[in-house]
């Protein structure tokens, strides 16, 4: 029966499955880490120290192999000195969710090492910056340059055979370029973001405004709409909820060219912060860091979704309307069935009939 | 067993108040003149006609309907009298001169509703009115006004998506009305309803039509539509695509539901069928015979 389906093929399921598996596809990941770092024989392939016993090259809180720590234990019983003991417990980069969890809380109270180094919200506040400087210069020339090869085949024909071959260069080619032309300091990072976002930009807008329905221009034009008119009043608006999830989708890609940009020059932002906790072996702090950059990237989207539903309220979900966010179904929440207010159940005669009926 | 002979009067039959509201409808002016209209595509040296020669004259608040049979081209005629299409010869006149390019003063409904999606129905019905220059309020007020004639007052601030099909067109009709344009064309507007809500959109622009001045040239391939709305019906052929009658409809106004079994309706409605169709296209002869030799039931 098509009700308890849960592979029902391309159906909808019920709001309460979907927020199941929500929650299940964060909770799936979560709880294999937890096995690998809590119980001791999965994985787990280093034991540490906590008392080197006999062997002198043991010190205590040395993480040592499996297979030499019992060569060691059995080489000290057979000879009756002292046996050295530890537990087990996994490599250094793969610290259990807890620690990563106080990291959480402790990254951004830790006090950096040396006193001109960021603190943590420091290092994110600049790395927030870059990304929204290089995608927002990106955007005031890339959307009105997509929307004009979208509208007029003339400025397409013009461009985009260099941007379909621009697009195709790295971004991360053209660092030491950007380091040479603008110095070391933000430059060059934004720039790099910009360089990354902006030709996929004019392709991907291009192309949501070459899809709006020429019906609607056709339209228009029997209205009495002159050419200006047809762009600013047709084109655009119907466009414009294309180009919004065009910017959401652009947006998550500059999150990504923030890593290589922020290495480039000196070193800043989020990224220094996890080169740094890494070399100190803190990796802890290295997957809090990273762990970070996804829920501001997922909120962000999250928060850029909701404003959509504010800002283009033709969208909006009615009754039985199935277009929902791919991550996140919790902002539709669906109508109930209003009845018209005199509306009675019609009285059958011979009684309501039961289900058998 | 052969049917009886239905007696049926001649179509070109008129009563004398149908002959004349046609005389009354030659004193008015024409307004749309379509002359050795032609229309053809492809390259090469490969040309396809669409249609060829045709020629129109529809006169002042005259309801024309043009059907055919698929392929002969009669949306391409509306499309080319809005202006959306090029003719590659003849011209078109409206009120005398020739059209270049779409304008407010041919309104058009298409089948798909074509709203726009973004602006609230009442939005979508002032579209027209602020692009002629209509101030802000004005444009409102008319705006209303449309509403109430088609009877949405209560969804001007609805969007187009939480409309039925029904009064989605009903909407486009009011918008393209807004514009008081000279003559309102109607590319199949009701073939995507069901076919109740057709029966009933087809009396609303009737009532909608008494009330307002305005010609319409309507294009279907609803035979029945046809003879239910238009005063002449243009009877169009394919391949070619040519017009090959133009019908003037004996079926009296006001009309109902009830003269779909009129004598008049009926031998409207034979004689397109055998333009349309052709008196030996009868479709069973064309299907292929099958034997049930299987089916081992007894079959009356």
């Amino acid at each position: 029966m098509a009700h308890h389906d849960w592979l029902g093929l391309k159906r909808e399921l019920p709001r309460k499955r979907q927020l199941l598996l929500a929650a299940l596809s964060f909770i799936i990941p979560l709880t294999i880490w937890c096995a690998i770092s809590y119980v001791p024989w999965i994985w787990h392939p280093l034991i540490r120290v906590t008392d080197p016993g006999s062997v002198d090259y043991f010190s205590t809180g040395l993480d040592i192999p499996k297979a030499t720590f019992y060569k060691e234990e059995a080489k000290a019983r057979s000879a009756g000195q002292a046996v050295p003991l530890g537990h087990l417990v996994n490599p250094v980069y793969l610290p259990a969710p807890h620690a990563v969890a106080r990291a959480f809380y402790t990254a951004f109270t830790t006090p950096p090492r040396l006193q001109d180094e960021p603190w943590l919200h420091e290092s994110l506040a600049h790395s927030i910056r870059t990304i929204f400087l290089g995608f927002i210069i990106s955007s005031v020339f890339g959307v009105p340059v997509g929307i004009l090869c979208g509208t007029y085949r003339f400025f397409a024909k013009l461009q985009e055979p260099f941007v379909e071959f621009f697009r195709y260069l790295p971004a991360p080619a053209f660092a030491a370029l950007c380091v040479a032309v603008l110095g070391i300091q933000d430059a060059p990072k934004i720039a790099l973001i910009f360089i990354g976002t902006f030709f996929q930009q004019i392709l991907i807008i291009a192309n949501s405004v070459r899809k709006v329905d020429p019906a609607l221009v056709e339209a228009a034009q029997t209205l009495g709409a002159s050419r200006l008119k047809l762009v600013s009043r047709v084109v655009i608006p119907a466009s414009i909820t294309d180009i919004y999830t065009d910017l959401r989708i652009l947006l998550g890609w500059a999150w990504t060219y923030l890593i290589v940009a922020e290495v480039v020059g000196t070193m800043s932002g989020i990224t220094l912060f996890i080169n740094q906790q890494a070399r100190y072996r803190n990796f802890d702090n290295v997957y809090a860091a990273i762990a970070m950059i996804g829920i501001i990237g997922l909120s962000c989207d999250m928060i850029l979704a909701w404003l959509g539903t504010v800002l283009f309220p033709w969208k909006r979900k009615h009754r039985g309307a199935k277009r929902q966010h791919p991550l996140f179904p919790l902002f539709d929440k669906p109508k109930p069935l209003v009845l018209p207010p005199h509306y009675r159940p019609r009285p059958q005669p011979g009684g309501q009939l039961d289900a058998t009926g | 067993m052969q049917p009886a002979e239905l007696k049926l009067p001649d179509y070109r039959a008129q009563s004398p108040g149908v002959a004349a509201r046609f005389d009354r409808i030659r004193q008015r002016p024409v307004i749309l003149r379509v002359r050795d209209l032609r229309k053809s595509f492809g390259s090469n040296g490969k040309t396809h006609v669409v249609f060829d020669g045709v020629n129109l004259d529809i006169r002042r608040r005259e309801f024309v309907c043009v059907v055919g049979a698929s392929g002969c081209g009669k949306s391409t005629l509306a499309r080319i009298v809005a202006g959306l299409d090029d003719a590659s010869g003849g011209e078109v006149l409206l009120d005398g001169r020739a059209v270049a390019g779409p304008g407010p003063d041919r309104g058009m409904v298409f089948q798909g509703y074509t709203l726009f999606p973004w602006l609230t129905v009442k939005r979508n019905v002032m579209f027209g009115l602020l692009m002629l220059g209509r101030a802000e309020t004005a444009a409102d007020a008319e705006a209303r006004e449309w509403l109430e004639m088609v009877g949405l007052s209560k969804f001007e601030d609805a969007y187009p998506h939480e409309l039925s099909g029904g009064m989605k067109q009903r909407v486009a009709i009011a918008r393209a009305l807004a514009n008081n344009p000279r003559i309102l064309l109607m590319d199949e507007p009701f073939g995507a309803l069901d076919a109740l809500t057709r029966c009933k959109m087809q009396s609303y622009l009737l009532q909608i039509w008494r009330k307002v001045d305005v010609t319409i040239l309507f294009i279907t391939h609803d035979l029945e539509e046809a003879g239910y709305l238009a005063d002449r019906i243009v009877v169009m052929g394919a391949n070619p695509g040519r017009i090959i009658e133009v019908i003037e409809n004996p079926v009296p106004r006001p009309r109902d539901a009830t003269q779909f079994l009129s004598p008049e309706f009926l031998a409207l409605k034979a004689r397109l069928d055998e333009l349309i169709h052709g008196p030996a296209d009868s479709p069973e002869e064309k299907l292929p015979v099958i034997k049930l030799t299987e089916a081992g039931d007894e079959v009356e």
